[in-house]
Order: C-alpha cells, then sequence, then structure tokens
C-alpha cells in the first residue's frame, strides 16, 4: 500500500505531515509492519506491506501511547492550559476522518490553506500571524489556516518527530526546536533513533549549538543501528529547525533554516573504524562545552559541525588545544581523538 | 598542469608534518613552549612560517624530538603558498589533539 503526501511548500508542516501518516499507519497496524517514508521531491511517499492488516485505531495501544506523550503541550505551546482540547480535537478528527485519510492520502494528500484550523506556531513557524511578506496594502496578516485532517496529520507528526528543548535564557523560557527531514526511513527504526537521540540534551548557548549537537547524536544513532547492516534503509537529508522566544504573553518564532546533514550521514554510514571514535570525542566536547566558562569549546565544535571548512576546522583545533595543554582544564586522553578519528574528522573538513 | 592544492589529510600524514607536529605537542607539553604555538599560529604567509619554524627549532635545539634536517627541508618546501602554510599550522597543532603515549616521550626527552 502506497500513500503519497503532496508538499504545500511549508516545510516543517509536510515533513510533519509525512510523520503523522506514518504513525498513523504503525498505529493501525499495531506496530506490527513499519511504514517507509521517502522523501519523492514534490512528495513524501509512505509504503506499507500490502499484506498489513489494519485493527481498530480506537483500540489500538500504539495510538493511546502516542495520545499520552507529552511533547502534545510544547506543539499547542500557544494554547497554554487548553492544549489538552487541541490533542482531543486531533483524536476526535482522526478517529472520525480514518477512512478518508486512507482513500485521500492514496491519490496524494495535499493540504488546503485557507481551511478552518489554525496551525499552531511552535509547529510551523512560518504560520504565525504577522507580516510575512512585502504589502503596500495590509501591515498584517492572519495566522496560516489548514483544512483539519492536514492539521490533525501535522500535530500528530510533530508530537512524534520534533524535538522540543526548553532552555533559559536571561531569566527566560525558550524553546530550540529541531526535527530530521526523512530521506528514506523505516519507522521503527526512527523509532528506535528517537529512544537514542531525543531523550539526551545539554545547557545549550544558542540555536546552531542545539542544532549540532542533535545533529550529531542522530548521525552516531544512525552509525550504530547501520552497524552489520550496510544496506538499512534509513536517511536524513537535514534537520529542520527554529526557535521560539516569549514576547509578552506569547510565544514568537526567532530564527530558523535547515542543517543538510549529508556530510555528516556519509560519515556515519562510511563504516571506517574510526568514525565512531570522531563522534566520541565530538560527543565529549559539546558536553564540556555545555558547562559555564567553556562557551569557546562549544561555538568552535558547533561551527566546524555545521559549516565544516578548513578555517573552521583550524579554530576548532586551536580552541581544544588550548584545553589539552592546559593542565587545569583535565583533558583526559580517552577524549582526545584517536589517529584514525582525526583523519575522518579531516576528511570532514574538506 | 598545475600541482594539486596541498589538503589537510594529506598534510597531517606527511612524515615531515609528524615530526614538526609531535615535536611541537612534546614542546608544549614538556616546555610549556606557548611562544612557539603562537608563532604557529599567526603565522599567514611562507615567510612568517619560515620565522616560526626558525624560533620553534632555535627553541628547543636540545629536545629529544627535534625534527630532522630533511624534515625541515620537506616542510618549506610543502609550505609554498599562504594556502599551503593555512594547511601546514592546522596539520602540526592537530598533533596535539591526537592520543599519544606521554611517558615514551618523556622519557626520550629526559635522555636528551
Amino acid at each position: 500500500m502506497r500513500s503519497i503526501v503532496l508538499k504545500s511548500g511549508f516545510e516543517i508542516f509536510d515533513t510533519c505531515r509525512a510523520y503523522g501518516l506514518a504513525q498513523l499507519l504503525h498505529c493501525l497496524t499495531r506496530g506490527v509492519v513499519a511504514p517507509v517514508i521517502r522523501d519523492a521531491g514534490q512528495a513524501f511517499v509512505i509504503e506499507l506491506q500490502p499484506a498489513a492488516a489494519f485493527s481498530d485505531l480506537a483500540k489500538s495501544e500504539e495510538w493511546h501511547a502516542v495520545l499520552g506523550q507529552e511533547a502534545w503541550q510544547q506543539v499547542f505551546l500557544t494554547y497554554k492550559a487548553r492544549w489538552t482540547e487541541q490533542r482531543e480535537k486531533v483524536r476526535a478528527v482522526i478517529e472520525k476522518k480514518l477512512q478518508t485519510i486512507l482513500t485521500d492520502s492514496r491519490g496524494g494528500l495535499s493540504a488546503e490553506l485557507d481551511g478552518p484550523c489554525t496551525l499552531p506556531g511552535p509547529l510551523e513557524p512560518g504560520a504565525f500571524k504577522g507580516l510575512k511578506g512585502v504589502t503596500t496594502t495590509a501591515y498584517n496578516e492572519a495566522a496560516t489556516a489548514v483544512d483539519e485532517i492536514n492539521w490533525a496529520l501535522a500535530c500528530l507528526g510533530a508530537v512524534v518527530a520534533q524535538r522540543y528543548r526548553a532552555q533559559k535564557v536571561s531569566g527566560k523560557w525558550e524553546y530550540y526546536v529541531t526535527l530530521p527531514i526523512p530521506a528514506l526511513v523505516r519507522f521503527s527504526d526512527f523509532h528506535a533513533i528517537r529512544e537514542l537521540v531525543y531523550g539526551h540534551s545539554l545547557a545549550y548557548h544558542g540555536l546552531s549549538n542545539a542544532v549540532a549537537h542533535f545533529s550529531v547524536m542522530l548521525a552516531e544513532a544512525i552509525r550504530q543501528r547501520a552497524a552489520g547492516n550496510p544496506s538499512l534503509p534509513l536517511q536524513f537529508s537535514g534537520v529542520l529547525y527554529f526557535s521560539l522566544f516569549p514576547s509578552g504573553n506569547q510565544f514568537k518564532p526567532a530564527a530558523g533554516g535547515v542543517f543538510q546533514m549529508g556530510g555528516l550521514i556519509a560519515l556515519a554510514l562510511s563504516g571506517r573504524p574510526g568514525v565512531a571514535e570522531a563522534f566520541a570525542t565530538w560527543s565529549y566536547l559539546f558536553r564540556r562545552g555545555s558547562v559555564q566558562g567553556n562557551e569557546d569549546l562549544a561555538e568552535a565544535i558547533t561551527e566546524f559541525v555545521m559549516a565544516p571548512s578548513l578555517e573552521s576546522y583550524y579554530r576548532h583545533a586551536r580552541v581544544f588545544l588550548r584545553y589539552v595543554t592546559d593542565r587545569r582544564k583535565g583533558v583526559k586522553q580517552d577524549n582526545l581523538y584517536t589517529e584514525d578519528a582525526l583523519r575522518e574528522v579531516m576528511n570532514y573538513a574538506a | 598542469m598545475p600541482p594539486e592544492p596541498l589538503t589537510l589529510p594529506t598534510a597531517y600524514a606527511d612524515p615531515a608534518v609528524k615530526a614538526f607536529g609531535t615535536a611541537l605537542r612534546a614542546a608544549l607539553s614538556f616546555g610549556n613552549d606557548y611562544a612557539s604555538l603562537m608563532d604557529f599560529e599567526n603565522a599567514e604567509t611562507p615567510e612568517a612560517f619560515a620565522e616560526a619554524v626558525k624560533k620553534f627549532l632555535r627553541r628547543n635545539y636540545q629536545s629529544g624530538s627535534k625534527p630532522s634536517a630533511t624534515d625541515l627541508e620537506r616542510l618549506m618546501t610543502m609550505a609554498a603558498t599562504p594556502h599551503d602554510v593555512r594547511v601546514l599550522r592546522a596539520a602540526i597543532i592537530s598533533y596535539g589533539l591526537a592520543r599519544w603515549d606521554k611517558k615514551a616521550t618523556e622519557g626520550k626527552e629526559e635522555k636528551s
């Protein structure tokens, strides 16, 4: 069975819809058969084995487990205490319109951008109300509203796939949100990776630092998962990210973008022995850099991971060497690169 | 056909760079020779790089890890352009980031 999610142009919204539909199919098969998400350019294609039997969604334990997740509160952050109402609305739409979702998705599920459901800003920052482009007539635009099926699937996908990291900055809470873009991902593998990656976070020194650490953890989890299984269909093309900051009583989007992680994935799937050691040292650098006073270490490794080049490598090497040579810093030999790892890191920079 | 530009992995694997990299690492660990590190880090041109190398050798002429004349000659040949210098200084200081047998090197330094 093949389901298609046609892209609307809102990248985060589209990616969440794909994850949402995959999660729904996963729940319908009670987790027995894992759908595979593939990015086909203009659409996400979700494939399921033809023999997969669907069970009653309302009785599916997987469905109840998803509804019980904590991330709903973050997706509906702007609704404050009323986030539970929105979650119930998602449940009601999906349970009520299940057959329509399954039928429509076979031909290609396209989103209507003038529907009745307001897209939550913490799901897709492009959906926030406000000035979105150059205009001579109106000085603001309303929040983006979509049809209820795509709204519900996107919310479900955001709960499953977006990582919300709350961070206190100058006495106020900010959120750093990251979402991996699936290139070819079996959903069961995604869940396994989610277990390995989403729960771990540090005290970050900014959005880029959070994205770089998340991407390195993701690449390391893919490497672990792919070890001994080179044909594993598990590839992410990038990581979408944005931050939310409190403005008065409301949260508003700040910086955002996409980190293309082709280089990291290629490194992770290369199967060469030094890669694991290189990731171990990077992991140490992120951990060490998260401590107050070591911001330069975190900034240097972040810059190197996000934009590898001779210059960023040199900056990282200079800063790291200061820590290595300073006995008071106490960098242990085990946290240094091995010769093989250093070669891998240099190839990543080249 | 013009020669291929020097790359970081190629430079790092070169024996002359290795000799200077390990010597600088020993000088930093046992002699606190941060002046040489600064000289290498600030070198942008082949002339400044040659000066940094000269000062480094002068400061560490008694070191057991001192590079040979062949290494010196080869390193100077490699440092032909400002790009080569940027690659070489990155490759040399990288030896300080790699695990190494500190005790064995310490013994060598004491003997000299």
